[in-house]
């Protein structure tokens, strides 16, 4: 704000004399270097004197709106009020752009911006301020025309070239962001720091890759040679560019090179591996067995090649894989495992392994020959355990579970076990009491301490899953929930509101599943920062991968399962109304919620209310709308979203809508054969054919009925 | 070895035959009471005790034990324990309140190696002068192992275990000092 100068010719009463002016200039710079409270008083000072002064009422809500507890309708009324009083004055439009800006309202921020600069066309701080505002919103046209205002008012500035050249790229315009990065090549010459210059580089070579020039890309990566530091980079790229080349040598011979910077990688062993056995010269047994010898500790390469064996290979690989987690005593063994689970053959050869294996030790005490200790017979056990529990076998697994605990009872790890048997059995209550048994006897296990809450949750005892929670928050209990949500600790919110939900409180329950779409908000306004920071650091590729992250956060399993659940919600208020949803409103926890507010002193009690959502009772269907879209966006080919829309869209009385997810969901994979769809078509169809449409859209839907029920298998 | 006497860091400071390791069973490592095992602790007592603590024994077991009691993992797991307190009303005697292992781990050594641990401690201790414990008199296992560590008979106490059918008991002891 400090290149901002007080308005030309400003309007009668809005002149300053020099003092007061000098007094108004330290405001300024008392507000930016952050002495909030200093630049209050001396506001005030020059508003005793001018009390029509627009620039200063607007700097004085500026400044109120920084401070803790401000009040924002107050500092709103200010910067107005100052505004009316100088419609020409930069400041005040820039003071207003700031103040929209502080309060995330980024539309209306862009105006003021635009105003400001109506008035003064080459201020740089307000044009600098605009492009993050555009970056933010994606207004990517408008973003290049500042950026590249920015650059010709500051061509010393190295921040203006690359953002220039960034804005360009954002565009799709290839060709000009390159001509922009070798015209700044040219005149400020390459970074001074190694690591920047190679990051400099590695920009240009990804906006040629990204423009689909695959040759002088690698030809790019050739003459840089190693002041390319990001080697795995530099591999994947070049392997990406030689497939698409289809030079298939050299593209192996890339990854070749990355699973020697990082055999452990699955990302660079799975692609080795289908390029080595590509034209069948090769099976993957063969090289996987290579790779094995060259890598014989990567467990990552010896997970792959028994995943990948079958037969008497498979056998003999897994007893390899089985003897090592048995001897060793890693508890997870069953995980490690579970990709054999979708094979019966498999399942059978893990079984007998095991089994052969605790005849021996029972009849020898050695395990492959070798010696076994006290501890084997209970590792075997519990291998066969979670074996049963992977397979289906409940039982089974939960009597090996008590062998296990007869025989050594101070193991935690085997009651983590049991708890997960029972509660695939849907012994909830019992699983919990497991878990909490696990915990106590480690309590420093975080871990624990978050298995116990959530199956605490599933049987609906939220006092007990707080407190257990709240261990590892160490702050009072009052404020563990306020605390979770700040952790933005995303299962416990959705596991508290399913557990509402199952009580019968739809109102609670939303609630806690729009605090998971406010989560999501912030996270993807949490990017703002970023726009500052990269201009500083010039990180640029890191920064790419950011926003790009931030444009499908929303993709993210949390949000998806909290969207179908808030539709859900939403449709039960459709239904129900009102009254009945405010009637079943679970006694238990709104008096729990009561008591708790009664403890809470006021800043605890504002800090919980930071979190709460609102429920929009006037028109469900429309609140719920843009989240089923977004599932179907994000979710489409999972069976469950097409059969919520089909829901939703009759619900709604968009039958047509309705159809085309009936239409969409048929196209999944072994959809033909589920019982619920061809349910909801039938019904679909019954309740359209007989209701009261437009002729055109009846007309469509009893022509589509007939092949869409045709398509059933079942 | 004159001037490990001295010093009241002897190997064998009962001429008992231990040798450097006190005897460590293979896979076994000994380690000091930890305040989070506590639990584990009350668990190993139920599975191989026939008489119940109550629960403040256990809540104050971590402050007065933890200097003078020692822990046995084999492999990791917590297998055996040697619960231990000082008892400044008894001329400064170690007490020694339970020993015990889980049964799929005895007859490796572990109990020796516990206790010789807790001697051991007990005696680098000047201020010790005893160590003692209580043993049912019909726990002939129990008396022979004691005896072979050093202990004697002192007493004989009538009705000790008030909640066990043979509730007679023995107060064993061991000078600290030679």
């Amino acid at each position: 704000m400090s290149s901002s100068t007080p308005s030309k010719n400003p309007p009668p009463g809005q002149q300053l004399n020099r003092q007061d002016d000098n007094v108004f200039k330290l405001v300024m710079k008392l507000y930016e270097t952050k002495q909030y409270k200093k630049a209050l008083k001396n506001v005030e000072t020059v508003l005793k004197s001018n009390p029509q002064h627009g620039e200063s009422l607007a700097m004085k809500g500026l400044i109120l709106s920084s401070l803790p507890n401000s009040k924002k309708e107050e500092a709103y009324d200010l910067v107005k009020t100052g505004l009316m009083k100088n419609m020409k004055s930069l400041i005040c439009w820039h003071v207003y752009g700031l103040l929209y800006r502080s309060d995330n309202n980024y539309m209306e921020a862009i105006k003021c911006y635009k105003q400001a600069l109506k008035i003064e066309d080459n201020n740089l701080s307000i044009l600098r301020d605009l492009s993050m505002l555009q970056v933010h919103m994606r207004d990517l046209q408008s973003l290049t025309d500042t950026r590249q205002k920015l650059l010709e008012l500051k061509p010393s500035s190295k921040a203006n070239w690359l953002g220039f050249a960034f804005a360009h790229h954002l565009q799709g315009n290839h060709e000009c962001a390159l001509a922009i990065l070798d015209s700044y090549e040219g005149t400020m010459g390459l970074p001074e720091t190694a690591y920047d210059a190679s990051e400099f580089l590695l920009y240009r070579c990804l906006i040629k890759f990204e423009s689909g020039a695959w040759q002088e890309t690698l030809d790019l990566f050739a003459k840089y040679g190693n002041k390319l530091v990001d080697k795995e980079y530099v591999y994947c790229t070049s392997a990406e560019c030689h497939e698409k080349l289809d030079q298939w040598d050299k593209a192996l011979q890339c990854y070749k090179e990355l699973v020697e910077i990082n055999p452990e990688n699955k990302e660079f062993i799975e692609p080795y591996v289908e390029t080595a056995t590509r034209d069948g010269k090769k099976t993957p047994s063969e090289v996987f067995t290579e790779l094995a010898n060259t890598y014989p500790k990567s467990k990552t390469v010896q997970k792959l090649q028994t995943d990948a064996a079958s037969g008497e290979e498979f056998v003999k690989l897994a007893t390899k894989m089985v003897k090592h987690y048995i001897i060793k005593g890693i508890p997870s063994l069953e995980n490690a495992l579970k990709s054999f689970y979708t094979f019966p053959d498999k399942v059978k050869v893990i079984e007998e392994i095991l089994t052969k294996m605790e005849k021996e030790v029972t009849a020898s005490e050695t395990i492959e020959g070798e010696p076994a200790t006290k501890v084997t017979i209970f590792n075997i056990w519990m291998g066969l355990s979670g074996h049963y529990m992977r397979a289906g076998d409940q039982a089974k697994a939960l009597e090996h579970c008590e062998k296990c605990i007869k025989h050594t009872p101070t193991a935690d790890s085997i009651f983590t076990l049991k708890a997960r048997i029972l509660k695939r059995m849907g012994k909830l209550q019992e699983a919990a009491d497991s878990m909490e048994e696990a915990r106590k006897m480690d309590p420093a296990d975080r871990f624990y301490n978050s298995k116990t809450a959530m199956y605490l949750l599933r049987v609906d005892n939220w006092k007990e899953a707080e407190e257990t929670f709240n261990i590892f928050t160490y702050k009072p209990i009052q404020d563990t929930w306020p605390t979770i949500c700040e952790m933005q600790c995303m299962w416990y919110i959705t596991e508290l509101g399913d557990s509402l939900y199952r009580l019968g409180d739809v109102e609670a329950a939303l609630k806690k599943y729009l605090i998971i779409e406010k989560t999501f908000k912030d996270i993807v306004e949490d990017q703002f920062d970023f726009h500052h920071y990269v201009t500083k650091k010039q990180n640029i590729r890191a920064y790419l991968d950011l926003l790009r992250f931030m444009d499908t956060a929303r993709n993210h399993k949390y949000f998806c399962r909290a969207a179908a659940k808030i539709v859900r919600c939403y449709l039960d208020i459709h239904s129900q109304g009102e009254e009945k949803i405010k009637e079943r409103i679970n006694q238990k926890f709104a008096d729990k919620e009561a008591a708790h507010s009664k403890l809470l002193s006021k800043e605890q009690r504002e800090k919980q209310s930071e979190f709460d959502t609102t429920v929009d009772y006037k028109t469900p269907l429309e609140s719920a709308q843009p989240f089923l879209e977004e599932l179907l966006k994000y979710r489409g080919t999972v069976l469950a979203s097409q059969l919520l829309a089909i829901e939703f869209y009759s619900t709604l009385g968009s039958p047509l809508r309705a159809l085309r997810a009936i239409k969409q969901a048929l196209t999944l994979p072994g959809a033909d054969e589920s019982v619920e769809l061809k349910s909801k078509a039938e019904e679909f169809f019954k309740n359209e054919t007989s209701a009261e449409l437009e002729v055109a859209i009846k007309e469509i839907i009893i022509e589509q009925k007939a092949e869409v029920m045709k398509a059933f298998k079942c | 070895m004159a001037e490990d006497a001295a010093k009241g860091t002897h190997v064998d400071p009962f001429n008992l035959g231990w040798t450097e390791d006190l005897g460590r069973p293979e896979h076994v490592k000994a380690t000091k009471m930890d305040a989070q095992r506590i639990e584990m602790i009350r668990i190993l007592h139920k599975a191989t005790f026939p008489v119940r603590y109550q629960d403040k024994f256990y809540d104050g077991l971590y402050r007065q034990a933890d200097r003078w009691s020692f822990l046995a993992e084999y492999q990791g797991m917590l297998v055996g324990a040697v619960c231990c307190r000082l008892e400044a009303q008894n001329d400064n005697r170690v007490y020694i309140m339970t020993l015990g292992v889980l049964e799929p781990y005895r007859r490796i050594g572990i109990a020796k190696f516990l206790l010789r641990k807790a001697m051991k401690n007990a005696c680098e201790t000047p201020e010790v002068k005893s160590m003692a414990l209580h043993v049912q008199t019909t726990n002939q296992l129990a008396l022979e192992f004691y005896k072979q560590m050093g202990f004697v008979v002192h007493s004989t106490i009538e009705n000790y275990y008030s909640t066990l059918k043979d509730n007679k008991a023995y107060l064993l002891v061991k000078d600290m000092k030679p």
